[in-house]
């Protein structure tokens, strides 16, 4: 064992000989002066990823902002559901609507179609907005065209009551 | 508030004076620190390139140091995580002793010079073959010259564990190099 720690002491007393304090000093000053330095190489370093990183989120931001003006609006998509609710609710209920006067009435004046259309799509929206299934949508509007002529009837009936 | 700021900033001034004695006192030991990393490393080179990397975090970290009169201990205990980084990083042994091989094969060399390589070829691997803990024991006393208690209070561990650590590594370095 000791030709061994012969042999430590050996390569220690070599690197000693070539070790020099005075250098080691100035070497390590040196590098503290340039730890302590202000880096610029950083601080280009980290503008770059600012300037790339603000750059991608303004495109985004347009991206996003486009969407907004150039894309069709849900509207159209949400007209043809109508169409096709209103396609099912007359199949299924186009006598109903035939044995009511108010039938008769939106058939006469279009104004009247179009306040009956609005609220329908009124209705529509409004289920919609609870997320219901289509079959509910045709089974309310359904019952909601049916209460509005038998209130209707009913309001007709009172208003004739009242004049006698 | 003005005199308080006064006085924080004495006592600012202060401490940053004291660590910088400190600093001034830890670069004593750069020549303990150079063979530790010696010990650790395989030639002188490396082991100046270690032992600046050593200062350097001791100069940034010199803020951390809570008790200063235990700053020598922390000082070597850089000295050994840098050098065992440095380990991990570079895969010292493969590439190192091919250098040591190339350098014992080179025809210029004298005998016993190549013999003497070829001794510390082997010592150096038998070191580097050894347990962690017991590495680290085994360098700091062999290389730095450290007492046992410096070793105990640097490694954190009592006194029987590092005589006990350093026992195995001398027998186990012992087995390595008949071994080979």
């Amino acid at each position: 064992m000791s030709e061994y720690i012969d042999l430590i002491q050996k390569e220690k007393e070599e690197a000693l000989r070539d070790y020099r304090e005075d250098v080691f000093s100035l070497r390590l000053d040196q590098k503290i002066a340039e730890e302590n330095q202000p880096s610029r190489s950083y601080a280009s370093w980290i503008r770059k990823p600012a300037i790339a990183g603000s750059t991608v989120l303004l495109i985004l931001f347009l991206g996003w902002l486009s969407t907004k003006f150039f894309l069709p609006s849900s509207f159209g998509s949400e007209e043809m559901h109508i169409k096709n609710t209103f396609v099912q609710l007359f199949s299924q209920h186009g006598t109903i609507l035939n044995q009511y006067p108010l039938q008769v009435e939106l058939d006469a004046e279009k104004s009247a179609i179009y306040e009956f259309e609005w609220s329908i799509k009124r209705v529509i929206f409004a289920i919609q907005r609870e997320n219901a299934p289509d079959e509910d949508i045709v089974q309310n509007l359904s019952k909601v065209l049916q209460n509005s002529a038998f209130l209707n009837k009913a309001e007709k009936g009172k208003s004739g009551e009242l004049n006698i | 508030m003005e005199i308080l700021a006064g006085i924080d900033m004495i006592g600012y001034t202060a401490v940053k004076e004291k660590k910088s004695q400190v600093f001034e006192e830890l670069m004593t030991y750069q020549k303990k620190v150079f063979l530790i990393c010696l010990g650790f490393s395989w030639n002188a080179s490396d082991a100046q390139d270690l032992a600046q990397e050593v200062y350097l975090k001791a100069y940034k970290n010199i803020g951390t140091l809570t008790e200063l009169s235990l700053a020598k201990f922390w000082l070597f205990r850089i000295a050994r995580n840098t050098c065992l980084n440095f380990q991990k990083k570079h895969r010292l042994d493969r590439i190192s002793a091919f250098e040591m091989t190339r350098k014992i094969k080179d025809p210029q060399t004298p005998e016993s010079e190549m013999i003497h390589q070829e001794q510390l070829r082997l010592l150096k691997g038998a070191i580097q073959k050894l347990p962690k803990k017991q590495r680290d024991a085994f360098v700091l006393k062999e290389y730095g010259d450290l007492s046992y208690q410096e070793i105990a209070e640097t490694l954190k561990i009592g006194l029987g564990t590092v005589m006990s650590r350093l026992n195995r590594a001398r027998q186990a370095i012992k087995e390595q190099i008949k071994g080979d």
